[in-house]
């Protein structure tokens, strides 16, 4: 019989839909992960106190920072949960190829991304609702209070952003260690001996990214690091056996 | 046509070879059965059909295509074996209707009938299914999903017997409407030999015969007799397997080609000649060693 | 409130550990179809949405607003520490009028000596004590605490303090300082992922302290007797007759 020809992106787009609705579950991580944060970030982030014998002054600070940082951990997380065999056999029933299936995979991801950098940068908002009500306002520094809304905006991408990068490392360790199980002890090696030995580089290559202040720069490195990262995942597992 | 072609197919794991230098052709609408012991290589041959592994000499194509990696043919292939696993967000009713759209010629009302049919709750998980069920819903993907080359690896794994007969009733069926290429595999040839159209017999990696069914049958015949009048017509001749039942007593099976006229002279001497049923021919010609574990009891 | 967060973390510590026991898993699974999840997401996302605009319409004027020409008010009040300690005194006689400095209290006693003696307690910090002569005998003493400008970070919190109270007894002026006093105020910051492009400095935003000074100014009839007892450092005579 003639086959009519299959086209990649359609059936990559197919799949991510496929992955979409299955791999939901793993939203509720993430949901509860900055619900966490939330309510570790109540108790506020830092404290700072003065004395002059008569008089003590105190501030607490508060941010919604801890629940980005929390869902960075869960993007990495779940990178390399999509990465792992259990993950891959949900492919099996279905009509894939190894580009096919990153291509879903990374779909995935960066619609986890945008989602948790939405709401991870809203959470903050909730924070300062959540303070205004429960708190004493007359202590409340109208200070970045009220958040800018394009700062908000600005906030989203940019933890979106993060999480695209951290999900393209996460997707790439996890590949690693399909590659060989040697990477599971080798790369945890290297990373502790770059910071011992290198840790001038490793901050270099932190601040490549923490330290940039322009966000069309910052876009820019995000992107093609995470690029870079996902072609190099692509790469290493092409040629290999998904499932045995 | 030609489906699948295989030429000095092997496949190892390591040290251990799982496929070893496999040549056979498969046509095009054909039931075939992949028989072999455990372990014989079956699983990893249809893998490597599947795209899910490739080997590591020779080559299989399917419609002359390399299937490893292959979108073209992953979407012309499905393998169902137990191995499948689905989302936990998907319940039974999800899958079915999430698969779907991956397979150009999915069936949707026959998913749903045999669904039915096999009294599944649509909201159940698949992870909480029993094997038996599994093995079903499993199948029910198989036929519905109507693939050019349906791949089935041990598909009737804990059905009981009434959904076994369901199940390869249910495939015939839909394989008569819609003629395309099914592999069975299975250690168990006895019941699904009705529906089986070719059978390939492996034997640790290695090719053991691919006949017709209906050439199987007639392949061998088993001679049952005393030992001393028995001996003289099979000596130098080729024989599948040899048994002393009891004192003086010896049961083997050959070639009925190998007989010609002397089956006539045998009864007339009181020896047994009778039919083997493939089954057992199938157990007999992937033994290992010959004499079987009656062997092993015979040493003290 | 902290036990509010203790309870929540509590009942959501119960829903992570339910979550890994496979059966009662499998049976939450069973009813978290895709559709459920995904819908349930997209709430959580929707909350957070709505919560924007309730942000914004919160009304800011109960809450402490920073002062950005800080430098400034601090400079003009310790500028009028030392130009009291010159013998000068501001034109304007009310010191709350200047910038920068506050008056807590103020309190009128009619004298009932021909002498003052101005009783300190030992442990008042750093307050300094004026007395200004008037140009008549009114037999009335006028006694004014002020605080110079206060501040943690941006915010001026000068006003918040509490003032010594005073009474006057047989020709004494006793000043008993209010008791520990303890301020606390709360910070909201922005997401790290703002800050990075905000040209907000972190340096720039670590909170320092900057007590000020207290000021006891005294004005008595022109010719009431003062003892200056032990305090003669701390008490400073003010002539009326040098003003700028």
């Amino acid at each position: 019989m003639s086959l009519k020809k299959i086209d990649p992106l359609s059936i990559s787009l197919r799949l991510y839909f496929y992955k979409l609705k299955g791999y939901s579950v793993l939203l509720y991580g993430l949901i509860l992960a900055q619900i966490i944060a939330l309510l570790f970030s109540l108790n506020g982030i830092s404290y700072m106190s003065s004395n002059n014998g008569e008089l003590s002054v105190s501030v607490n600070t508060y941010s919604a920072s801890l629940v980005i940082v929390f869902s960075l951990v869960w993007i990495f997380y779940t990178a390399i949960q999509l990465t792992t065999k259990r993950y891959k056999r949900i492919e099996i029933p279905l009509v894939t190829n190894n580009i096919t299936g990153h291509l879903s995979d990374i779909g995935f991801l960066m619609t986890a991304c945008f989602f948790g950098g939405l709401t991870s940068s809203l959470a903050g908002v909730l924070l300062r609702v959540i303070i205004y009500f429960t708190f004493d306002r007359s202590q409340v520094i109208v200070d970045q209070f009220f958040l800018p809304f394009i700062d908000l905006l600005l906030g989203a991408a940019v933890s979106a952003l993060y999480m695209i990068l951290i999900s393209a490392i996460g997707y790439l360790i996890g590949v690693l260690t399909k590659v060989s199980m040697a990477f599971v002890i080798v790369i945890p090696t290297v990373i502790l001996g770059l910071l011992r030995v290198y840790a001038d580089f490793v901050q270099t290559l932190v601040a490549f990214f923490t330290r940039e202040t322009s966000f069309p720069l910052f876009v820019l490195k995000v992107l093609i690091t995470s690029m870079l990262l996902f072609g190099f995942s692509f790469l290493l597992s092409n040629r290999r056996e998904a499932v045995q | 046509m030609k489906v699948i072609q295989s030429h000095n197919l092997s496949k190892s794991y390591g040290k251990t070879t799982a496929l070893n230098d496999l040549t056979f052709e498969i046509e095009e609408n054909t039931i075939t059965g992949l028989i072999g012991r455990n372990g014989a290589g079956k699983t990893t041959l249809l893998k490597i059909m599947a795209g899910h592994i490739q080997p590591t000499h020779g080559e299989l194509r399917i419609y002359s295509q390399k299937p490893f990696n292959n979108l073209e043919r992953s979407a012309g292939t499905i393998l169902i074996d137990d191995s499948m696993m689905y989302p936990d967000s998907f319940r039974l009713v999800d899958i079915l209707s999430e698969v779907a759209p991956f397979y150009a010629n999915w069936n949707n009302t026959l998913a749903n009938g045999l669904f039915d049919y096999f009294s599944f709750n649509p909201n159940q998980l698949h992870s909480n299914l029993s094997k038996g069920s599994k093995s079903t819903f499993n199948s029910i993907i198989g036929i519905a999903s109507r693939c050019p080359l349906t791949l089935f690896d041990e598909p009737t794994t804990g059905m009981d017997s009434a959904v076994r007969k369901d199940f390869y009733k249910a495939l015939l069926k839909d394989y008569l409407k819609h003629p395309r290429t099914i592999i069975l595999s299975s250690h168990l040839l006895s019941e699904l030999e009705e529906i089986l159209e070719e059978i390939l017999l492996i034997k640790q990696g290695s090719k053991r015969l691919h006949l017709p069914v209906m050439e199987l049958k007639e392949l061998a015949v088993g001679i049952r007799g005393n030992a001393q009048i028995l001996q003289p017509f099979v000596e130098g001749k080729e024989l599948i397997y040899r048994e002393e039942f009891a004192k003086d007593n010896l049961y083997i099976v050959l070639r009925k080609e190998l007989l010609q006229q002397e089956g006539e002279v045998m009864k007339q001497k009181g020896l047994e000649v009778f039919p083997i049923s493939t089954d057992d021919l199938c157990v007999y010609l992937t033994a290992s060693n010959k004499g079987g574990i009656d062997n092993v009891f015979k040493k003290d | 409130m902290n036990a509010m967060i203790s309870l929540l973390l509590i009942f959501l510590i119960v829903i992570v550990i339910v979550f890994f026991i496979p059966v009662v898993r499998a049976k939450l699974f069973t009813l978290l179809s895709w559709k459920i999840t995904l819908t349930l997401a997209g709430l959580y996302l929707g909350i957070l949405m709505m919560i924007v605009p309730i942000l914004y319409i919160l009304p800011e004027n109960c809450l402490i607003k920073n002062n950005e020409t800080k430098d400034q008010v601090v400079a003009t009040s310790q500028n009028l520490i030392s130009d009291l300690y010159n013998k000068r005194v501001p034109s304007e006689r009310d010191l709350s009028k200047l910038e920068g400095i506050y008056k807590n209290s103020s309190h009128t006693f009619n004298a009932d000596s021909n002498h003052l003696s101005v009783n300190i307690q030992a442990s008042t910090g750093s307050r300094h004590v004026f007395i200004e002569r008037k140009a008549v005998d009114d037999g009335q003493i006028g006694v004014s605490s002020y605080a110079t400008a206060q501040y943690i970070g941006d915010v001026n919190f000068t006003k918040l303090i509490s003032p010594p109270t005073f009474t006057l007894q047989n020709g004494t002026l006793s000043l008993k300082p209010p008791g520990h006093q303890i301020l606390n105020f709360k910070q909201l910051n922005a997401d790290f992922t703002i800050n990075q492009f905000s040209n907000r400095n972190y340096a720039i935003h670590e909170l320092s302290t900057n007590f000020g000074e207290q000021i006891v100014y005294i004005r008595v009839p022109k010719s009431l007797v003062i003892d200056k007892g032990q305090h003669t450092d701390q008490i400073q005579m003010v002539d009326p007759v040098v003003q700028f």
